[in-house]
């Protein structure tokens, strides 16, 4: 009997390393989206219950010498709806996504998009100066400018060749 | 002498499992009013069952069942050439011997899966009972069992038992654990490989072969057909039994068919009503059609109503037809509401809690011993499927697109709404076109980069081509659909109308 609880101990250990391992792979930009019931409409309320709690959220990491650039795929926000940190070399990138507004009452028959609040960190590739960060938000894609700080230029100066 | 009058061929392009428990006379008469051709299977009847006890209980059936099979359990081949031979009296198109259930094998009676391990034995078996019969003896198998699952291992089995004389091998397209995992977890947890059965086939060409595990529908059927001779379908054909209402036209090319789900329960009222007259309890037949009106509005009352009234007694016909008074499908086709024709099979694009904590307990013990995590991404996807409503039914990928967009759609008194999320490309590269009833929503995302190649520490945004495509309820007016484009998201406004237009369409986006 306790060998066989040793092995589901084991084998969930190991389904929590597989989880990790895809998690990290192929799924970091899997978010969770967290539901809060502030919704007024039924019908508002009814889509949020229906809706799935995990979206993607795909990003895009680029560094050159002197800045790193994140984009991040997040459509049908609002420019203010966004909130973006950088701590310790991590980015936090959070909102909340509305239902949207909609004219008129109706049922939804497919649901596939997420909404509500939600947190994605990214650790950055170098140190940045989040004061001179710059955001852009256009068709759905938010852009973020990070330039690095004075330090990581000059210690990253490239090898040359020869 | 034997040879000149020949049992009628049997047409194995498309049939329903052996399901124990599932696939009764009861479940077996009410498909059959879904498709006149595919081929029925019996639950697994053990031999011990069929000699020490009263065979007719096992072996009864309604004529209307044909073509029908039995499928036999056991290992002992004098006791199966006896079950066989009964077979024979009761008229079976074909007897099959069960290689693929996953049983305890300390149990006395070793019959299933373990067999696996004994091909003379199970090629003994077979030599006997094609010895009791002049019709058809099939054998159903896994593709291996435990660490016994190399290719030559799964190929030495089946030319062993063809040796005996066996011409139809169906194969279930997963390994089976022996120890560990229940009867249930063997259907689930060992990762689908129809590869294998593919190579089989190529092999051993002269021999039948159909593929079995994990089909959801009609159009994989065909898909398969092109690489082996038939396939089976168990758990999604229960399930979604409307699935089965197109597949006399698709597969076996007859123009037969019912109209509606609605049409195949009026066509269960004699036999509702004999039975209920020999006793059956009324139950014991509806129990089989609660996936029958899957999809169409008042679907869950129907299976609500059935539940708790078809138990009760003095439950009778009329209580069918007061459950079915529940499912508003009137003047509406039998998918009432705008549908995506294709899912989206690229890495999850939405994620459950649910689908996850399911599809990892279910893969504990797999992983304990493969610990392979990708083999997860299938399950995920196939539990999405489950899960998320319409989508059960439509697996099929768009060739030459590279990933797909998430989809809310909405039904207004006077349209539907899709919006789609297609963040990254601007309004001219979107395309919007309506023909034949189908809604396209394509186009192609480019890259915005500026920068050079190098230098990427994090890709996980797709580009290039993308697309999704809907069925479009009659009631839209084709003239009228709009497009517009907002911060990433596309919203077609479909305006629903009397009439339909069948010309070609086109619809421009507006920036938003
Ligand atoms: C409830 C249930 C009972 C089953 N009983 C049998 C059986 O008696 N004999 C057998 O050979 N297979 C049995 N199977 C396995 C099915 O025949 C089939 O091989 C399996 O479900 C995979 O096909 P599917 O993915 O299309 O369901 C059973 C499956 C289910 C779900």
């Amino acid at each position: 009997m306790s060998s066989l609880r040793q092995n589901i101990d084991r084998a969930w250990a190991q389904v929590q390393a597989g989880w990790n391992n895809l998690v990290s792979k192929a799924s970091n930009a899997l978010t969770h989206f967290v539901h809060k019931d502030e919704e007024q409409s039924a019908e508002r309320r009814d889509l949020l219950r229906s809706t799935p709690e995990w979206g993607l959220l795909a990003a895009e990491v680029h560094e050159d010498g002197e800045q790193v650039t994140v984009r991040l795929e997040i459509p049908g926000m609002e420019a203010d709806d966004f909130d973006v940190e950088v701590i310790d070399r991590t980015l936090i990138v959070s909102g909340h996504k509305h239902v949207e507004n909609s004219r008129k009452e109706g049922r939804y028959r497919i649901t596939e998009c997420a909404y509500g609040e939600f947190e994605r960190r990214m650790p950055l590739p170098a140190e940045v100066d989040s004061s001179k960060a710059e955001a852009s938000y256009e068709r759905g894609i938010l852009t973020l400018t990070l330039p690095k700080t004075e330090r990581e230029k000059v210690r990253r100066i490239p090898i040359a060749n020869g | 002498m034997q040879d000149i009058i020949k049992p009628p061929v049997v047409d194995r392009r498309l049939s329903i499992a052996p399901m124990l428990d599932w696939t009764d006379r009861h479940c077996r008469y009410f498909l059959r009013q879904l498709s006149r051709h595919v081929l029925l299977y019996t639950e697994m009847v053990t031999t011990g069952a069929l000699l020490h006890r009263d065979p007719e209980r096992f072996l009864d059936y309604h004529p209307d069942e044909h073509p029908l099979a039995l499928q036999l359990g056991g290992s002992e081949p004098g006791e199966l050439a006896r079950c066989t031979r009964l077979a024979g009296e009761w008229d079976y198109d074909e007897i099959n011997l069960n290689v693929g259930c996953p049983s305890d094998r300390v149990q006395s009676g070793r019959f299933g899966a373990c067999l696996m391990a004994e091909p003379a034995l199970v090629a003994e078996c077979v030599s006997a009972m094609r010895e009791s019969t002049r019709r058809p003896v099939t054998v159903k198998h896994r593709i291996g069992i435990d660490e016994r699952d190399s290719y030559d291992e799964l190929s030495r089995f089946v030319e062993t038992v063809a040796d005996a004389g066996c011409r139809t091998f169906i194969v279930h397209a997963r390994k089976a654990w022996l120890q560990g995992l229940s009867p249930k977890e063997n259907r689930e947890v060992p990762p689908l490989r129809h590869e294998t059965i593919y190579r089989l086939k190529a092999d051993f060409p002269e021999l039948e072969i159909i593929i079995n595990g994990g089909i959801l529908g009609l159009d994989e059927v065909v898909r398969h057909l092109e690489q082996v001779d038939g396939a089976m379908i168990g758990r999604a054909a229960y399930h979604d039994p409307w699935l089965l209402a197109a597949a006399d036209r698709r597969i076996f090319g007859d123009s037969a068919g019912p109209s509606s789900p609605r049409a195949v329960v009026l066509e269960m009222q004699s036999y509702v009503e004999q039975e209920l007259a020999r006793g059956s309890r009324l139950h014991h037949i509806t129990r089989h059609m609660l996936g029958l009106f899957q999809g169409v509005p008042g679907a869950r009352a129907w299976r609500r109503h059935l539940s708790e009234q078809a138990n009760r007694p003095g439950a009778g016909w009329q209580t069918l037809l007061d459950a079915m008074a529940h499912i508003d499908d009137r003047s509406r086709p039998h998918r009432p509401f705008l549908r995506p024709l294709v899912s989206r099979k690229i890495i999850p694009h939405f994620i459950c809690d649910k689908a996850f904590n399911r599809v990892t307990r279910r893969n504990a013990m797999t992983l304990m011993k493969t610990s392979n995590p990708w083999s997860l991404l299938d399950e995920f996807n196939r539990e999405f499927s489950r899960m998320l409503p319409g989508f059960a039914d439509d697996d099929s990928r768009v060739v030459g697109s590279n990933w797909a967009p998430a989809v809310d759609i909405k039904e207004e008194d006077d349209r539907f709404v899709i919006r789609a999320d297609i963040p990254g490309v601007s309004a001219d590269d979107i395309d919007i076109s309506m023909e034949k009833g189908v809604l396209t929503i394509s186009g192609e995302r480019k890259h915005e980069a500026k920068e050079d190649k190098e230098g990427y520490h994090r890709i996980e945004r797709s580009f290039g081509t993308f697309m999704r495509r809907f069925s479009l309820p009659e009631n839209v007016d084709a003239d009228k659909i709009s497009a517009s484009s907002k911060d990433g998201v596309v919203e077609v406004s479909l305006p629903k109308a009397v009439k339909q237009e069948d010309q070609p369409k086109k619809i421009t986006v507006k920036n938003g």
